[in-house]
């Protein structure tokens, strides 16, 4: 199978071409775990190729840099939801039509069932940390929800989400639930700088009352800061692009 | 991107030979962002495209030559006054693309 045809099938991968100069069209593959196959005509080349590659592929974005093309493939973004709950549902109807791939968990077998979740890829019925050890962990492209209402359930999950690479951590709550939920995860060990990568209160603020605004407005917060954008009116923004292009 | 990809294996399936066109860089508006591919097989037949239409054609061209022989080729796509219809980008923007054969 040739370099080309294993980056076609990969899920998340890297494969850098040299598009001018001495070694034209020298390919090198960069995969998911970091190692690499191929050669780009030299090691410099190799370095920098596959220090690129491994960047951009997590970055989730295509690149020309100098005269190396980093083309990189990636599978669409997890959203893990913990908490079988109403709002659960919608949200995960709403990350679908975004192309987004969610997730249900919860140790509550009576709620976390496959048919209250149907466009969940899947629903698993366990503690948070069996429940990511299942789905393979928390990287980069895995964005949070945590919506139970049950502290010790949030309080698990969100232990755990903040020591991991996720990039999103959103948790539900009146502010007044905000307050004791901090006290709580300061005694459980965790720092000012873990509880400040959590986004609570949920969501944007649109101001939306049932479980399908509820959700549109955890999505589009999820949509913002995976683009690194706060979420504001765009007829309200000064300038700036609209979206960026190869983003 | 995954399903320029799906025509080109089973193009390769049936023996063809096949280019790629890759976007590599873009300036300015431009209307697929890099990584955007499209390919074309030696019966003639395209999938996808590296812009809103404005340069496939010339591109395929460029691919037709690649896969008679020739070199990869870097080619640049601006806004060219006196052939702005054939091979400019009427949005204004700018594009590179590379175009080199595909091996199975």
């Amino acid at each position: 199978m040739s370099l080309q045809s294993e980056f076609a099938h990969a899920e998340r991968a890297a494969l850098v071409t040299v598009v001018s100069g001495e070694h034209l069209g020298k390919k090198l593959l960069v995969r998911a775990d970091g190692r690499s196959e191929g050669t780009l005509g030299n090691e410099e080349m190799d370095a920098r190729g596959s220090a690129a590659g491994e960047e951009l592929m997590w970055a989730e974005h295509s690149e020309l840099r100098d005269e190396l093309f980093v083309d990189v493939t990636y599978p669409p973004p997890r959203l893990m939801v913990f908490g079988a709950v109403d709002y659960a549902a919608a949200l995960c109807r709403m990350a679908r039509a975004a192309g987004w791939r969610p997730f249900v968990i919860d140790p509550r077998g009576r709620f976390a069932t496959p048919e209250r979740f149907p466009d969940a890829e899947e629903v698993v019925v366990a503690w948070p940390e069996q429940a990511f050890a299942r789905l393979g962990g928390i990287d980069r492209a895995t964005y949070i929800a945590v919506l139970t209402h049950d502290p010790k359930l949030d309080d698990a999950a969100l232990e755990i989400a903040v020591r991991s690479d996720s990039p999103y951590i959103g948790a539900m709550g009146s502010r007044r639930a905000q307050a004791n939920r901090r006290e709580r995860l300061i005694e459980r060990g965790l720092t000012d700088e873990d509880l400040a990568r959590i986004a609570a209160p949920i969501g944007l603020d649109l101001g939306g009352l049932t479980s399908e605004e509820t959700a549109l407005s955890i999505m589009a917060e999820v949509v913002a800061v995976r683009n690194g954008r706060h979420g504001g009116r765009l007829s309200e923004a000064r300038g700036g692009r609209i979206h960026e292009v190869g983003a | 991107m995954k399903d320029v990809l799906e025509d080109v294996e089973g193009w390769v399936e049936r023996g063809d030979h096949v280019a790629i066109a890759t976007v590599v860089a873009v300036q300015r508006s431009a209307p697929r962002p890099p990584g955007a591919k499209m390919a074309v097989n030696d019966r003639g037949e395209v999938s996808g495209a590296v812009s809103g239409g404005c340069v496939e054609g010339a591109v395929v061209e460029i691919a037709e030559q690649v896969l008679s022989g020739s070199e990869p080729q870097l080619v640049h796509f601006g806004i060219a006054d006196s052939d702005a219809w054939d091979v400019g980008l009427p949005c204004g923007g700018e594009i590179d693309v590379f175009v080199e054969r595909y091996e199975p």
